[in-house]
């Protein structure tokens, strides 16, 4: 018996960013590999943990039907899910969330899906959930009084608590399902499937596939970029989430296929290039670069971008010649890309931090890079000006050399500029702002 | 010859420290940062919080886990991984990950054959891992949660192999860097340092099998 558990970062395949999605296709393969009848029941869950800061945020869960019958639970920070005390996703503004609380998690299962005798779903204990499957196979058949509506869940005192039963360990509220499969005997089992090939081990004849579709929706704030509140790329169309996940769920397996084909492309072109080793660890790299920036939707007026003051050039020609003239909302609507620094208080908009992975978007999506060098060179050009407004909004930035970062995530409004003026490097952030500005317009 | 990183010797395989999972945004970021996918629970990016994505299989009315310590965490759970009752004849099962998980990172849990030892060195390979070893599974499954080293009281997944010591003098330890070149020092927080140090400022490097973690002070 082979069973693979597969994350596909189907909703974003680099060389489609039109396809970009929040959503990410996980796989439960089952291969029987002894030709006998088996039943299999598979349990995959996501805790409320994955939705808020702190692990004593409270949480409120809820299900839904889609339109395609895919079953949807979601889980959100009180806050977020308009609870007794709504918040905005942007918090204190100088001490950036390292975690998120703000948007809502989902689990959707797919339904009608070929080979699977039975699906259920439970919202409530994770260690009730873990408990039953691991005894009986299946999930409780109702989820636990008042998750879903605000009440106390799983018998806490704090309406959507998060934690359950009184900080048990490793128990929280929980988004679980079962699936329940037979699996029929065969004369002529495939040969031992090979475990190290997630899409040999999908395509293997006799493999048995159950799907699940995670996605995090940011409601629609993800980033705010000198008073613009941007929403996911993904809504650039003004598409529903419901609508989006729906059709994640009605397309995962075809999306899975697509992921699948990159894979098997990148992977070879790696393998070539340094050696499975080296193919390894791009891989793993490829999917952090990714994972590490949100790609946002500018929508061309949102935000004060019109007649800033010309870029400054003061310092080297006395400020009064010399510049070049400023054109209001000279920027369209685009994609843009804020990362998050790891290691550096949660910066965003770092040209250092995305420098190194210049050349894979070159690779795979070239507008990805002029998406992350877009804010960046609104802000030195003047555009998220407006005198109407005082700091950050009036800023205008007066420097010769390219900035360093504009803000902490998820807010990039230069709030570290009266600080220390956001860690100037000047050498290094200009020159890697001019070979990555320079290369894309090579290209386009 | 497949090349294998600098400051590596052949034949020592190596241990990827995380793999990502479910990878969106930079709130969104959930990687495996154990050597086995149960040895503990999934993390957050940053190192310092648990996201409990778990997965459990039941085949023919024995559980196992796939993802996460869950029996190691919750007692009331029947033992999962009874080293003697495995599906099949097999005693423990195996995780590889697939060959080049440019979108799909992947493991599978086998009752095949085995595919060298521990799984670390599929084809022969020299040097760094070809396979990601958290993804093997076994007994050692349902041991308790790792206690994961910590770096100025943040849990820092990736350094559990790494034993760095802060100090506020200008260069800090240089120890031998067991995780591999391309991930040293990844997950470390200046932000919790300068807590602790206000005074330091902090870069970080790594060079010749070396993770090399300096200060400098004003």
């Amino acid at each position: 018996m082979v069973v693979a558990l597969v994350f596909s970062q189907s909703g974003a395949v680099v060389p489609d960013l039109e396809a970009h999605t929040p959503t990410v296709d996980v796989a439960l393969i089952v291969t029987p590999s002894d030709g006998r009848p088996h039943r299999v029941q598979l349990f995959f869950e996501i805790t409320g943990q994955t939705v808020v800061d702190t692990d004593v945020d409270p949480v409120i869960a809820a299900r839904s039907v889609l339109p395609s019958g895919a079953v949807d639970l979601s889980m959100a920070h009180v806050q977020a899910a308009g609870g007794s005390t709504p918040s905005v996703p942007f918090g204190p503004w100088l001490q950036p969330k390292e975690h998120l609380d703000w948007g809502a998690g989902h689990l959707a299962v797919p339904a009608g899906q070929p080979g699977i005798a039975g699906i259920a779903t439970y919202l409530g204990s994770s260690n009730t959930a873990r408990q039953q499957f691991a005894q009986t196979g299946t999930l409780p058949s109702c989820d636990a009084p008042g998750v879903g509506k605000g009440q106390p869940a799983c018998g806490g005192s704090t309406p959507g608590t998060c934690r359950c039963a009184a900080g048990a360990p490793g128990d929280w509220t929980t988004m679980a399902v079962a699936f329940d499969m037979e699996l029929a005997a065969v004369q002529h089992p495939a040969l031992a499937p090979d475990t190290a090939n997630a899409t040999a081990t999908a395509n293997n004849a006799n493999a048995t596939t159950a799907g699940l579709v995670l996605a995090m929706d940011d409601l629609g704030k993800t980033v705010r970029f000198f008073g613009a509140v941007m929403p996911e790329y993904w809504r650039r169309n003004s598409t529903s989430f419901t609508a989006m996940l729906d059709a994640a769920c009605t397309g995962h397996a075809a999306s899975r296929a697509r992921a699948a084909q990159q894979d098997t492309v990148l992977g070879a072109l790696l393998e070539r290039v340094g050696g499975r080793a080296y193919a390894v660890v791009a891989a793993m790299t490829f999917r952090q670069v990714f994972g590490d920036n949100s790609i946002v939707w500018y929508d061309g007026t949102t935000g004060n971008f019109t007649a800033g003051p010309a870029p400054s050039m003061a310092r080297s020609n006395g400020g009064s010649t010399g510049r070049r003239k400023a054109v209001a909302g000279k920027t369209p609507p685009s994609a843009m890309m804020f990362v998050k620094g790891l290691g550096s208080s949660g910066d965003t908009g770092t040209i250092d931090d995305n420098y190194p992975a210049a050349l894979l978007y070159l690779w795979g999506q070239p507008e990805l890079l002029n998406a992350l060098l877009r804010p960046i060179n609104m802000f030195m050009a003047n555009e998220t000006h407006s005198a109407a407004y005082g700091f950050p909004r009036n800023l205008t930035f007066p420097e010769p050399y390219c900035v360093h970062y504009l803000g902490q995530y998820p807010v990039a409004e230069m709030q570290c500029w009266q600080r220390d003026r956001c860690e100037p490097m000047p050498l290094e952030m200009t020159a890697d702002n001019l070979q990555m500005t320079v290369r894309w317009r090579l290209l386009f | 010859m497949t090349p294998h990183p600098p400051g590596i010797a052949a034949g020592a395989c190596r241990a990827a420290p995380a793999v990502p999972l479910w990878v969106h945004s930079p709130y969104t970021n959930w990687l495996s940062p154990a050597d086995t996918l149960t040895g503990d629970w999934v993390y957050h990016v940053r190192g310092d919080k648990v996201g409990s994505l778990t997965a459990l299989v039941r085949i023919d009315n024995i559980t196992y886990s796939i993802m996460g310590p869950v029996a190691a965490t919750t007692s009331a759970i029947p033992p999962i991984f009874p080293p003697s009752s495995s599906p099949s004849s097999s005693s423990s099962l195996k995780l590889s990950l697939p060959r080049a998980a440019a979108t799909t990172a992947s493991t599978a849990a086998s009752d095949g054959p085995g595919e060298g030892d521990g799984g670390l060195c599929p084809d022969g390979v020299p040097g760094f891992a070809g396979v990601h070893p958290m993804l093997q599974m076994g007994p050692s499954a349902i041991k308790p949660t790792s206690t994961h080293s910590t770096f100025t009281g943040t849990t820092m997944c990736l350094l559990s192999r790494l034993d760095i010591v802060c100090t506020p003098a200008r260069v800090l330890l240089v120890r031998p860097c067991a995780a591999g070149l391309a991930f040293c020092g990844v997950f470390i927080s200046p932000k919790a340092d300068r807590k602790k140090y206000p005074s330091c400022r902090g870069w970080r490097g790594c060079s010749a099998g070396l993770l090399t973690e300096r200060r400098r002070c004003p």
